[in-house]
Parts: structure tokens; sequence; C-alpha cells
């Protein structure tokens, strides 16, 4: 009679079917995987789409004009617009495909810290980060003799929103927050943290790692309504594939941002005298994406 | 003074200990008897330096030598790791160098331990084992 | 990655923290009642995390023993060694559930770590 609480919510025994991994056993045993926060299994549909690409439209997106091309961009592409609705950003222009968080968070600390950071900045974070939402920021600091400072928790892991206010000041030039702690589980009130980061002229990017996956009802993921100008998350914790994520950026800081790797795709014109660069998102996605990860199936040209 | 068994020989033995047992459960409470068996090794060895790097347990190894024989106490805040150690030491200590290093450790498969010679298994026994044979041949290079 | 996000709209976003919010609550509640066992972050706002800690017990015994009742949990530092540090924990054990964890999965968690217990004793 235990499961009879969750019936009316969703039928979950249906939904196992839909993931094959959960039929296997380990150690003679039945799987009961509860490493979700690591990384989530991946449902038959998903499983399909990659073997799909492969099979039916595998081409390089974006410089070919045959048909197996055409129809990889425009799967590719329209991910882009899935994404987009998943955070609710404003246009496509600011959806930037990454290998994942992580690389979402180096590449604005590496663009934006190069170009807006100077010695004496100060950047905040909180003691419950993930180690990649860390090491980017101390590097950044380190090359540009910026200070970063660290907002405590309690015993149970709620950052102190008093210090964080205190630690605020005109030399706050970027906070970078984790919206759920992948170790504790706890949300934080990233709303607040940015509005309070907003009013000293400060940015804030918000690890989305492990809030993409979990939140909906009391907190929405809603980058307009949260006004957050940079939001990372995975794929592979979003029951997608590994290797492939996302990172929102308000386009009006894209666009004064330099970009974060130099090759195809990213530019505008190569000269040996110099090279403009292409424009929005794909400024930021140089050389082949992980296109297979990218757009799985659901398109039919 | 009689010469102590040979690796291979005490090997032998865990097999046959291990060979009581049918079910994952008796084996690891074995282990973990062991683990809690282990001599105490003194606060003054737990430092830095004779730590063995790993992402989950702390695991303190230190040798010495005596009479062409390496000795080694070992101690861990895992208890699992702590009652490896334990099979290790039980056939490693007393040995000479070259025949520690020359030990190839068959044992471990013979009583089913092989999971934890997995990489991702961190402070496995691959680390322990690498550690005192590395120790070992530094006693010999020493003397 | 555009077919996990049709999933995720297909199954409903909704529904899917409404189930995840049960485990949740289920979990918390049966994982209390195990002695000696204490949840680091049992707050309200919170999702479907659970991280804990049991006494005398290290998180790496806690999760080769778990696994070999075919039970899946991560244990270490979870790539946040200041936040252990700040909490004064070497690690904990987290237990983290997603849409297709089910009831029965909690107490098989439940019925894992009191023989762990047991078997540490």
């Amino acid at each position: 009679m235990q499961t009879a609480a969750t019936e009316h919510i969703l039928d979950v025994y249906a939904i196992r079917n839909q993931f094959p991994i959960l039929q296997r056993e380990v150690k003679g045993r039945p799987l009961v995987y509860l490493d979700n926060a690591a990384t989530s299994q991946k449902p038959e549909q998903v499983l399909q789409a990659l073997d799909r690409y492969y099979r039916e439209y595998n081409a390089n997106i974006h410089r070919g004009i045959h048909t197996l091309a055409e129809e990889a961009t425009a799967a590719f592409e329209s991910t882009r617009e899935t994404a987009r609705a998943f955070l609710n950003a404003s246009s496509t222009d600011e959806i930037i495909f990454t290998r994942g968080t992580t690389e979402g968070i180096n590449l604005v600390a590496s663009s934006w810290g190069r170009k807006f950071l100077s010695e004496g900045d100060e950047i905040i974070i909180s003691t419950l980060e993930h180690h990649s939402n860390i090491v980017p920021w101390q590097m950044i600091a380190a090359e540009k003799g910026a200070r970063l400072k660290v907002v405590p928790v309690t015993d149970q892991g709620e950052i102190l929103l008093d210090a964080f206010h205190k630690l605020l000041s005109p030399r706050t030039k970027f906070v970078s927050i984790v919206h759920v702690s992948n170790a504790l589980g706890v949300i934080n009130p990233v709303k607040e943290v940015i509005d309070a980061a907003h009013a000293v002229g400060a940015k804030v990017l918000v690890d989305g790692a492990q809030s993409s996956v979990h939140l909906d009802i009391d907190v929405r993921i809603d980058v307009r309504q949260l006004n957050c100008d940079f939001f990372a998350f995975s794929g592979h914790k979003v029951y997608g594939p590994t290797g492939v994520g996302v990172l929102y950026g308000k386009r009006e800081i894209l666009e004064e941002m330099p970009p974060y790797q130099g090759g195809g795709e990213m530019i505008r014109e190569v000269d040996f005298a110099g090279t403009t660069y292409n424009e929005l998102p794909y400024k930021f996605e140089a050389g082949t994406p992980n296109i297979a990860d990218v757009v799985g199936p659901g398109f039919y040209p | 003074m009689a010469e102590p068994a040979s690796i291979r020989s005490i090997e032998e033995e865990i097999v046959d200990e291990f060979s009581l047992f049918d079910s994952w459960e008796d084996k690891y409470e074995y282990i973990i008897d062991m683990g809690k068996k282990l001599p105490v090794l003194e606060d003054q060895h737990k430092k830095d330096e004779n730590k063995i790097r790993g992402c989950q347990s702390t695991v303190w190894m230190v040798s010495e030598y005596r009479d062409g024989k390496v000795f080694y106490k070992a101690d861990s805040d895992a208890v699992i790791v702590k009652g490896l150690i334990s099979m290790l030491i039980r056939v490693f200590s007393g040995q000479k160098p070259k025949d520690i290093v020359d030990a190839d450790m068959k044992f471990i498969d013979e009583i089913g331990m092989s999971t934890h010679l997995a990489q991702t298994r961190s402070n496995g026994l691959r680390a322990m084992i690498r550690q005192m044979k590395m120790d070992a041949m530094v006693w010999t290079t020493k003397h | 990655m555009w077919s996990a996000l049709d999933f995720i709209h297909e199954t409903g976003k909704a529904r899917i923290r409404a189930h995840e919010d049960d485990l949740l609550k289920y979990a918390t509640d049966q994982l209390k009642q195990i002695e000696g066992l204490r949840i680091i972050g049992d707050i309200e706002q919170k999702v479907s995390v659970i991280s804990f800690v049991m006494d005398g017990i290290h998180p790496q015994d806690i999760g080769i023993l778990l696994d070999n009742q075919g039970i899946a949990v991560r244990t270490g530092h979870h790539c946040t060694q200041p936040l252990m540090k700040r909490l004064g924990l070497s690690g904990t054990s987290r237990a983290s559930f997603a849409v297709y964890n089910t009831r029965e999965e909690v107490d098989a968690l439940v019925k894992g770590l009191l023989k762990v217990k047991k078997m540490m004793a």
C-alpha cells in the first residue's frame, strides 16, 4: 500500500519501463539506483535518438548545403529552441551549447573575467559550491588580482543572507552561486541574491546543475523571472546524454564578452591580418559541437 | 629462530579461511572483524607523509627494516579498508624485501576480492600494495 | 538532449517534482528512524537529495556494503571539500531520487542500511 500515495501523481512503474538500465541486476540483486545527483539514467527515447542520429542524418552542421547537413543543422537549432523554452530565455541567441555546467562556468569566468575584472575587484561565491564553481573563479581571480569572498552557511547548509549582504560592496563585480546544493539538496534563495547583487552593479551566474532537473512548482526555472545574468546546466543530469550542456547568458552581456575558444564556426572571417567573430550564439561555439548528444531525435525532415 | 611462513603459504591460509564463507555477508563480516582487530597505529605516525592518497578514506602506513625483513603498521578511518590492510600486513610483514616486491598476490582473486582492485575503489588494495612494495624496494636500496 | 528535455516536458515538471517530493518526505521520515543516522541539510527548502552520516561508520564502508546489496549511493565529499570542512565532516553518504525511483526502493535503502549497521556492530 505504500505506493498508493504517489499513484495519483504519476505512474512510476510505467516510467520505469522507459529506462532499460533499471531492469539490470547488481551483485545478483535488482539495481536500486539512488545516485541521480551524480547522473541520471536515460529513457528509451533518448537512447533511440542517439542511435537514429548516426543512422539517419549524421552530418556536420552549419556549413553544408547538402540534405544531411541541412537536416542536422535544423535539428541542432531546433534543440536550441527547446533549451530556450526550457529556461524561458528571450532568444535562442542567448543559448550556448557547452560540454556541461563546468564548461559553462569556465566560459564565463574566463571570457567575462578576462575583460571585466581588474585588481581589487571582488567575486562572491558560497560555501555550498561544487569545485567547478570554485576553481574557475580562483583561477581568474589569481590572474586578475581579484579577491574571492565566500558566503558562510549554517550547520544545515543554509546560506547566511545577512552575511551575504554585508559582503556586497561596490567592489563586488560578480556573484556565482549554486541554485541547489549537490551535496545536501538545499535550495538557495537565488532570487534575493540576484536582486541584491544587481543593486551594487554585480553580475550573477546561477549554477543550475542540480536545480534544472528538480525545480518547478515553488521555484521556477525561468531565467527572465530570476533575472540572472547567466545560468548553466548539464544534459546528463536531466535524463540526457553526457558531454553536453547549456549556458544561458543575457544577450547584451554576451555581446560584450570576448570569445572563449578560437576555431571554426565562431568566426565571421579569418585573415592572417586579423579575424572577425561570428554573431551570438556561435561566437562561443568553436569547433564541431557534440551534435549527436545535442539533437537526439524528434526531428523528422 | 624458525623462518616465518612464506608469502605463498600465508596466502593459501587466507584462501582456506575464506573458502568457509558462502555469502558476501560472511566474507565482509570477517574483513570487518580483522579491521577492528588491527593493532592501533600510534598518533605520531598519522601524518601527511605517511598517507596513501585517495579520494574517500584515509590510510596511513609506516614500515621498518629489521634483520633483513620489512615490518609494516597501518591504520585507516574506514573499517573495511582496515580489514584489507590487515590481510596485507599478515602476508607481507616480516618478509624479505625481494619476496615482497616479487609477490603476485594471487590470493586476492582467489578470495573474490578483486573488485577492490578496481581503480575507482579509492584506497583500494592496488594503492596499498604498490606502497608496500615501494617501501620494500626503498629498504633494499638503503641496506 | 532535445529528447531528454522532451521527456521532462511530456512527463510534466510539476508531476516529477511532486513525485520526488513525496519520495523525499517518505525517505526522510524512514531514515530518521534509524538510530545513529543524522541527515545533513534537513530543512524545508530542499530537493530529493538526502545526505547523511551514521555514528561510527565511515561513508566508504556504507557505500561498499550497500553496493553488495545492489544499492547505488554516492559517498565521499561530493566535490564540495570546503563545504565538508565547514561542516566538520570527511564526507557523507548521499541518496538522491529521480522520477523513476519508488517507495519500495526507499524501503530497500532503509533495509540495506540496517544491515550495514548490523554488520558493522
